[in-house]
């Protein structure tokens, strides 16, 4: 593989589970706003309904892609770059799974709401 | 034991005195022509300071209308000037370009290079925001400044609410300006990545060099939803395409997501440079090496990215469901930890460290006190019920003074005291120091700290005056006291810095003991930085590298012999510091400055209505940046060259991943990104905007978009041929020709679809979003066959062959991303109202 675009693959991997973050909450955002557009207000809805199931299963599937990712850092850790200091290597090993941490609870965090409140009431 | 060597007292040898030559600046009108990055770094601070001295006028200017209720000193048209160029000048010309300087200045020196990896673009950046600022002040002097405040809210802004040239001045000075931040962040991304020294892994790599690429891809990603929105305002005001106007289709909160998308990572783009410089002199006053490097790096990028997802708790008033409201109330809060990690790295580091008490680490403790208490007051404002109370009133003027004065100024402070002996070769007053810190500090607090509570009390922000009796009087006489301690404070400052760069007494080598790269510099450094580009094997090498200064100034590195009059820097592989080639850096050149004037000519005529001008001024630009392209490069291959210690590099114009093949990458990623919020834009009003699209407007004819489509994929499978066939040696003629005939083809197939398949684009914002989006993608097509015949004459003329065929390919990225969007547009605009069962 090319120097340039290992350095791009292995500078993305680092942050991969962030970008995973973004997904969800860029999908989270947009699904529930066009929920809310298409059905219009629901102020009586329950907790659990149509709106938030999907809502949910959006999340879960991000929250298996973050536990993928998990699985990939533990197995299978990044590749060295040639004449990679070891202490490097192990540095972007331990960022990369500092930041899937991250987006792990960032993900439960953002989750919570969207477990509690009914959808589309302004 | 023997004295540390002094690079001071030792005298220059013949390859440093060719060095001095080399980059030097010419006198006279050439300096006009200064690419080199200390000049650059330096004049963005110098005009950065100037703007801020002017901000600071016009603040004081508010305050004195504040002190008393009723008060006839301004009436309310110039306040509301003075209140949105307040904002303007401090966002967007003082606390960016501050950055920016500091960044051009202090990057390659803390990273062990000799300069930037595109000098030129930096030189051509800086021209864009002097050119942009004196437009955006010239209308201030005129009294026809913006006047809808700092975040331009639609319907306010807009042609029926704002009729004059007011909000024009705006659109188009503060776009100029951004297009110096995008440079900006081309330049800096690709020069942390591939402009370091030798060994200097991404581990080894000063975290101040973390926290401004992780800035950098910031403003990569963050400007271009900004300079989208003002494109369209301009648009709607200057033309008539209602894009933000309801009665014809539009949505006025489209702008305030696009003006948002940008405005809420812009906090954390000002901040993270800040926190950076105090990641970096936090080890040197403690004397001991950072605690958490890996926890900081992870901290920053999370926050980098997390602040792309509060951008809504800025519109938590305008009638979003809740759980929305919830969504970012709780991304708001998130964002709060990893701010808090790098806190706590640095009071850790103090903990166990063993810390003196030198100037710097004043202005440090301000920034602990004064920043945790905007945080607080952030996560106040997160919280949604809060939020709908103190919305709009003085408590967010205060919580954004504390956030921006807390964590930009006092570290910026605390970083002017640390670093200038570098720069200037001077000492600092500590006493003078001492006095200017505490009236700032005092000052600030008795001016902010009670205007939570004028908040509170119920007054809003951008108010002219107000009636006596509301409680209001004595809370606004202290914020206009304590403004004017403040102000005193800060021009003591400013004294301070002045006497100790004119008759400040001269300072030792390394007056604080640090042990990072740009401390083994003269004071102040040569214009080539290192005379020697030695490997470093350490965070902190002047602590863990005995020798080190020394081995610089006698040349025991890479690169300390000169070579055809050549400038050169060492490029290495971004992840392991690994030396992969040698840079050749250009000279000086009228070029960036003559391409941000004749920009300037296109902004200027597009805002006295003057199109052809305009036209003119965008064309000039085109030719004069297709001229500054010509020169780079080599007219030969050349063998790989000696760069010393036994190791040879080929050059940069021969190997795969140079600088230039990164920066049409990163330059991908700005102009994907506005291409993405375009689309937001698009699905958006399709979405919200009611009756969207018109009955009648819909007609799917899908041969000329599939003949268009077919233009652009065969344009950009001949740019693919054009490279198989350079690096075998063949001739890439036929090829290139074939992509410029497809890229005129393709852009006349944009044309026909827009002039003749759309109803006129002043009619409805369906028809004027679809008009622009296949402008956009026209654009792009006409820009792929111009870039190929640009390439097919520098192949005439020599600039291309096997070993150098990076022109060949960053032309085929262009042409694969202006392929990929035209699919997706054409996809989008024909494919979604079948899919909706709309098409007729």
């Amino acid at each position: 593989m090319r120097p340039a675009l290992f350095s791009i693959l292995m500078l993305l991997r680092m942050g991969a589970g962030l970008l995973v973050w973004a997904s969800a909450f860029v999908m989270l955002y947009a699904g529930h706003a066009l929920a809310c557009q298409w059905l219009g207000p629901l102020p009586d809805v329950q907790l659990l309904n149509p709106v938030t199931g999907v809502l949910a299963a959006l999340a879960l599937l991000h929250m298996v892609a973050l536990g993928a990712l998990g699985v990939l850092w533990w197995r299978y850790p990044a590749r060295a770059a040639e004449d990679e200091p070891p202490r490097t290597h192990r540095f972007r090993q331990r960022t990369e799974g500092l930041l899937l941490v991250v987006s792990v609870v960032s993900l439960i965090w953002l989750a919570i709401p969207l477990l509690v409140t009914p959808p589309c009431v302004a | 034991m023997s004295a540390p060597f002094d690079p001071h007292t030792a005298a220059q040898t013949p390859d440093q005195a060719v060095l001095t030559r080399l980059f030097s600046t010419p006198p006279g009108w050439g300096r006009l022509s200064a690419v080199n990055h200390s000049v650059i770094g330096i004049r963005f601070i110098v005009a950065s300071l100037v703007f801020f001295v002017i901000g600071g006028l016009l603040a004081m200017l508010l305050r004195a209308q504040l002190a008393m209720p009723g008060n006839p000193f301004l009436d309310h048209e110039a306040y509301n000037q003075i209140f949105t160029m307040h904002g303007t000048v401090m966002m967007f010309l003082f606390a960016i370009p501050l950055i920016e300087g500091l960044a051009l200045y202090f990057i390659p020196k803390f990273l062990g290079a000799r300069d930037l990896a595109f000098p030129r673009l930096s030189a051509f950046g800086f021209w864009c925001y002097v050119f942009g600022g004196a437009i955006l002040l010239a209308s201030l002097f005129l009294g026809v400044a913006p006047n809808a405040g700092w975040f331009m809210y639609t319907p306010l802004s807009s042609g029926e609410y704002t009729p004059g040239i007011n909000s024009d001045i705006w659109l188009l000075g503060v776009t100029f300006v951004e297009v110096s931040a995008i440079a900006f962040g081309i330049e800096l991304v690709v020069t942390v990545l591939k402009v370091r020294a030798a060994g200097m892994s991404l581990s080894r790599m000063p975290l101040f060099g973390w926290y401004i690429l992780v800035t950098a891809a910031m403003m990569v990603v963050g400007f271009p939803p900004l300079i989208l929105g003002s494109v369209l305002l301009e648009m709607e005001r200057a033309f008539g395409w209602p894009f933000f106007e309801v009665a014809r289709g539009g949505d006025p909160l489209l702008w305030a997501h696009l003006f948002w998308l940008f405005g809420h990572p812009e906090v954390y783009i000002i901040f993270l440079p800040a926190a950076g410089a105090v990641s970096m002199m936090i080890p040197t006053f403690a004397r001991r090496p950072i605690i958490g490097y890996t926890w900081l790096v992870a901290a920053v990028i999370a926050t980098g990215v997390l602040s792309f997802g509060l951008w809504v708790h800025h519109m938590f008033t305008v009638g979003i469901p809740h759980l929305a409201l919830l969504l970012f109330s709780a991304a708001s809060m998130l964002v709060a930890v990893p701010t808090a990690i790098q806190f706590f790295a640095w009071l850790a580091t103090l903990w166990h460290g063993r810390p003196v008490r030198r100037l710097p680490m004043l202005y440090l403790f301000g920034v602990l006190f004064v920043f945790v208490l905007g945080g607080l007051t952030g996560v106040m404002l997160a919280l949604v019920p809060f939020n709908w109370q103190a919305h709009d009133t003085h408590f967010v003027v205060a919580h954004l003074h504390y956030v921006l004065i807390g964590g930009f100024v006092f570290p910026l402070l605390a970083a002017a005291h640390y670093w200038l002996p570098l720069i200037s070769g001077r000492a600092p007053s500590e006493r003078v120091g001492q006095w200017a810190f505490w009236l700032i500090f005092v000052g600030f607090n008795v001016t902010f700290l009670n205007m939570h509570l004028t908040g509170l009390v119920g007054m809003p922000r951008r108010v002219y005056t107000y009636t006596a009796g509301l409680g209001w009087e004595w809370l606004n006489l202290v914020s206009t006291i304590g403004s004017f301690v403040l102000t005193i404070g800060f021009a003591l400052f400013f004294l301070d810095l002045l006497m100790q760069v004119y008759a400040g007494r001269r300072t030792a080598h390394n007056p604080w003991q640090a042990g990072t790269l740009e401390w083994s510099l003269t004071h102040p450094p040569a214009n080539y930085n290192f005379a020697a580009l030695v490997p470093v094997a350490s965070r902190e090498p002047l602590w863990d590298q005995p020798g080190l200064v020394e081995d610089i100034h006698h040349g025991r590195g890479y690169l300390a012999r000169t070579r055809n009059d050549w400038q050169e820097t060492l490029g290495v592989d971004a992840i392991s510091g690994k030396p992969d080639q040698i840079i050749l850096l250009p000279g000086p050149s009228y070029l960036p400055f003559i391409t941000a004037a004749l920009l300037g000519v296109f902004f200027v005529g597009f805002l006295f209505g003057q199109y052809l001008l305009a036209l003119f001024g965008a064309g000039a630009a085109l030719l004069a940046a297709l001229r500054w392209a010509w020169h780079n490069g080599l007219p030969q291959d050349h063998p790989d060259q000696d760069a010393g210690s036994g190791l040879s590099l080929p050059l940069h114009s021969q190997v795969h991943d140079a600088p230039g093949w990164w920066g049409m990458v990163i330059g991908l990623l700005v102009n994907g990104t506005f291409y993405i919020s375009l689309l937001f834009g698009y699905l958006y009003l399709w979405a919200v905007a009611p009756g969207w699209p018109p009955a009648g407007y819909i007609d799917i004819n899908l041969f000329w978009p599939l003949v268009t489509a077919l233009f652009a994929v065969l344009g950009a499978w001949t740019c693919r041929w054009a490279v198989a066939r350079g690096v075998d040696g063949k001739s890439p003629a036929l090829a290139l020709a074939a992509a410029l005939l497809l890229g005129l083809l393709g852009t006349a197939g944009f044309a026909g679809q827009a002039l003749i398949g759309l109803p006129h684009p002043t009619t409805h914002a369906y028809a004027a979003v679809t008009t622009f989006l296949l402008g956009y993608c026209g654009l792009h097509t006409l820009l792929t066959g111009v870039f190929a015949g640009y390439v097919l004459l520098r192949w005439r003329a020599g600039y291309v062959s096997a070993r150098r065929s990076l022109e060949l390919r960053v032309i085929t990225l262009w042409a694969l991303y202006s392929a990929g969007v035209t699919l997706i547009s054409l996809g989008l605009i024909h494919g979604l109202p079948t899919l909706l069962g709309m098409a007729t």
